[in-house]
């Protein structure tokens, strides 16, 4: 798996220049990136960010979702703002397991 | 599975010592989630995984990967004892790994009212052939699901870029399908007739 050098967990919680804008820290498949993202946008736009950002080319997004610690998964076709979202929360992007049996 | 080392052993350790490393970073999430690692020495890690939203907080199971050979070939992941490393038979787990079929846009009052009913459709994830048997997990990404007959057109080397049989996917995988789930402790109580109590007042005297 690629890394990126631009990891940076710590960055968690940070607000940018614009009040619109918030950095959130997003554990993709057990490693954690940092993710500039706009409240007002759908969350399927971090999540292809952060794939991008890790590395991560070798499933499509929607093989790919989101979900807070308690493994509660986020609709990415909604915007950030309308989920809940803040600065400082951990996102871990899971990938879904294939068909199995 | 015990198999020898035929990828450079300096290979799989470094990628074993990665993956725990990349665990490690994020040990408290992981903590929070139930999730304690107990011991992580090349080729094998034991995680242990506790039901934190039951009362008491309950030990649901410990699992061991081996990265043996990694990642020319994916982990094998095995149920054990925690306190023997023994490998468990399905009878002796006590839990399930389950994936709803289908119902992906299904309200959760929905797939409770279903599960009332006993008409959910569930597909289980540990498979054995019988309940002495120790049980596989039936994954893309783990070696036993490669290694089965059943699947020898979905090679690992498919799945290897992908992000699957990582450390991280198959412990997620373990505890969304198996131990996130779980809500209340199930008991079966069998009680044995004894005989009859009486009123020793109403005795004749």
């Amino acid at each position: 798996m690629a890394k990126s050098p631009n990891t940076a967990p710590e960055a968690a919680g940070k607000k940018t220049g614009s009040k619109n804008k918030i950095t959130l820290t997003i554990v993709v498949n057990g490693e954690p990136v940092s993710v500039e993202a706009n409240v007002n946008a759908p969350l399927h736009t971090a999540i292809a960010k952060a794939l991008e950002e890790s590395g991560n080319v070798g499933q499509p997004p929607e093989n790919w979702e989101l979900k807070d610690e308690n493994g509660t998964v986020f609709d990415a076709s909604k915007k950030i703002e309308d989920l809940g979202i803040t600065a400082g929360q951990k996102l871990f992007l899971s990938l879904k397991a294939g068909a199995a049996g | 599975m015990t198999e020898s080392q035929f990828v450079d052993e300096a290979v799989s350790r470094r990628k074993f010592e990665r993956e725990v490393a990349q665990y490690r970073e994020l040990e408290d999430s992981y903590r929070r989630r139930g999730w304690f690692l107990l011991d992580a020495t090349f080729p094998t890690v034991l995680v242990l995984f506790v039901a934190l939203k039951v009362t008491p907080r309950s030990l649901v199971c410990a699992v061991r990967l081996d990265f043996t050979n990694y990642d020319l070939e994916p982990p094998s992941v095995t149920f054990v004892d925690p306190s023997t490393g023994t490998a468990l038979p399905a009878k002796s787990l006590g839990f399930k790994m389950l994936r709803l079929n289908g119902l992906k846009e299904a309200s959760p009052e929905t797939v409770t009212t279903l599960a009332q009913q006993q008409r959910l459709s569930v597909q289980e994830l540990l498979q054995a052939h019988s309940p002495d048997e120790t049980p596989f997990l039936c994954l893309p990404g783990v070696r036993e699901y490669h290694d089965h007959p059943a699947h020898t057109g979905d090679l690992w080397l498919l799945h290897r870029r992908s992000g699957e049989g990582s450390l991280h996917f198959i412990l997620e995988q373990i505890w969304a399908s198996g131990i996130n789930p779980i809500r209340m402790l199930e008991y079966q109580i069998q009680m044995n007739f004894s005989g009859f109590q009486m009123d020793a007042a109403a005795l004749p005297r």
